[in-house]
């Protein structure tokens, strides 16, 4: 844990270093998509009111951000791969370096979701609300998603390092499919199958029916949850350790 | 408690000569206060990032055992938009180190007392390479490894050169340079690596001349020399 906390600390601490008011820029691109989304609901849906008894700001802030938690989480992978220069310091592993940066980017998507829920909650009168551990449990599962696909993708990345340019199309289609913009009672009942077999889908729905007491759910599993992602951290740590001692071999 | 490197192959790509170092076998204890020496232009930086764990090697496996210190005096880990007791506080929380007894003492064996608060973009190279200095030789280590064994301006060089020597004296020490003079004060034993095998000396003074004669082997003036050695050599064999 000292080595974890001394490494996400010093990560905090050079974030965005290079550019003026840094940590404004990493919290101005979600806030971002909540507006735009907003402004989408309502000219293009000419809608103001509730969705699915959810109000529409919150709705946003619900999907958007716990998705957050999990894609920066899953663009850690390179770290795991390339040779960094805190690797000299004979306490930091590789997984050290992950988790750190990992870490970080949790504790900055986490910082963000309470300090904009909670004024936007309030303003819209959804505040408070409904089940406080379900929604923070969601977060964190939406990060450890992120992570052991991280570890998962790096082994993949080692062999085929061009996969860089893709990820980024892969986690916009991955983003669109998982309640960013919409939520499980929004879809018609015989898509469902074609649609849950994405935790993240779970984890945000989660969230919302963790927030409303008007929103119950129809398809959000936390044990499945928890099942991807015992199985993606066995097979992450697996693929690590597996193209760690190819390598060394 | 020992560095070892067994069977190690490094290959260095993406220059115009391809090096190549094959076959390196040697085994440092916490006691022994060893030169590494690597002749110029042979890669003497990336077998020092694979000794720190920087670099994996190509091939063969290097066993870290114990605690081995950073290559001294890197400073390549230290954020430069921060001063110099948040660099330093980074290394205490990284190796449990005590905040409140640790940081006077890098700040004050680097000799920056004025400058702690200062950014390090801010300042001199010379005091930057004082700062690393001293945030290596203040944590303990059971192996000191060192890629240079004196800091700052020349005058500023022998302080540096004492706590080198002093801490050979209760731990293990490690130098790597291209020129053996940088090693032989402070080491009494020598790996020479010359890309493709590895010598052993007990005697500094023999390693020193064995790297005056490579020296002198890549310089293309002594071409003829060289081509009288290498003759020699192959008559003697």
């Amino acid at each position: 844990m000292e080595v974890l906390s001394a490494l996400a600390i010093r990560e905090m601490q050079g974030k965005m270093k290079a550019s003026r008011y840094g940590y404004v820029w990493l919290f101005i691109e979600p806030l971002f998509y909540v507006l735009i989304f907003r402004i989408a609901i309502k000219r293009g849906l000419g809608q103001t009111g509730s969705i699915e008894g959810m109000t529409p700001l919150m709705y946003g802030v619900l999907g958007i951000i716990p998705l957050y938690c999990c894609f920066t989480a899953i663009q850690t992978y390179p770290t795991i791969v390339k040779p960094s220069k805190l690797l000299g310091f004979s306490r930091v592993t590789v997984i050290d370096l992950a988790i750190a940066n990992g870490a970080t980017a949790f504790a900055i998507y986490f910082f963000l979701f309470w300090a904009v829920s909670l004024p936007i909650s309030i303003y819209e009168n959804a505040w408070p609300p409904r089940n406080i551990v379900q929604i923070n449990l969601a977060l964190i599962a939406g990060w450890l998603l992120g992570m052991s696909t991280a570890f998962a993708l790096s082994g993949l990345y080692r062999v085929f390092p061009g996969i860089k340019g893709f990820t980024g199309y892969v986690i916009w289609g991955l983003r669109m499919i998982s309640g960013y913009v919409f939520c499980a009672a929004q879809v018609p009942m015989q898509y469902w199958p074609y649609l849950t077999w994405n935790p993240l889908l779970h984890v945000t729905e989660l969230t919302r029916s963790g927030w409303f007491e008007s929103y119950v759910s129809p398809i959000a599993n936390p044990s499945f949850i928890a099942e991807c992602i015992l199985g993606m951290t066995l097979l992450g740590l697996s693929v690590e350790r597996f193209m760690r001692r190819v390598r060394e071999a | 408690m020992s560095v070892e490197l067994r069977n190690v192959e490094i290959r260095i790509r993406g220059k115009l000569q391809p090096l190549d170092f094959k076959n390196i076998n040697f085994r440092i204890e916490p006691q022994q206060r060893v030169a590494l020496l690597c002749p110029d232009r042979v890669g003497l930086s990336s077998l020092v990032a694979v000794i720190a764990g920087i670099r994996r090697p190509d091939t063969g496996r290097v066993i870290r055992e114990g605690r081995l210190s950073w290559p001294i005096p890197d400073a390549s880990f230290c954020h430069k938009h921060l001063n110099f007791v948040g660099n330093a506080r980074f290394i205490a929380r990284l190796y449990g180190m005590n905040q409140k007894t640790f940081i006077p003492q890098v700040i004050e064996t680097a000799g920056i007392q004025d400058l702690a608060e200062e950014r390090l973009d801010r300042c001199p190279k010379t005091v930057l390479s004082r700062f690393a200095f001293a945030l290596g030789v203040c944590v303990p280590f059971d192996i000191y490894f060192f890629t240079a064994t004196s800091a700052g301006e020349k005058s500023e060089q022998e302080k540096y050169q004492q706590i080198v020597a002093e801490l050979g004296r209760t731990h293990g020490i490690m130098v790597a340079a291209t020129k053996a003079k940088a090693a032989e004060l402070h080491c009494d034993e020598a790996f020479l690596i010359d890309g493709r095998t590895t010598h052993y000396y007990d005697d500094m003074e023999a390693a020193a001349d064995h790297m005056a004669r490579l020296a002198k082997r890549s310089r293309p003036d002594d071409d003829d020399e060289v081509a009288e050695e290498e003759e020699q050599a192959f008559d003697d064999f």
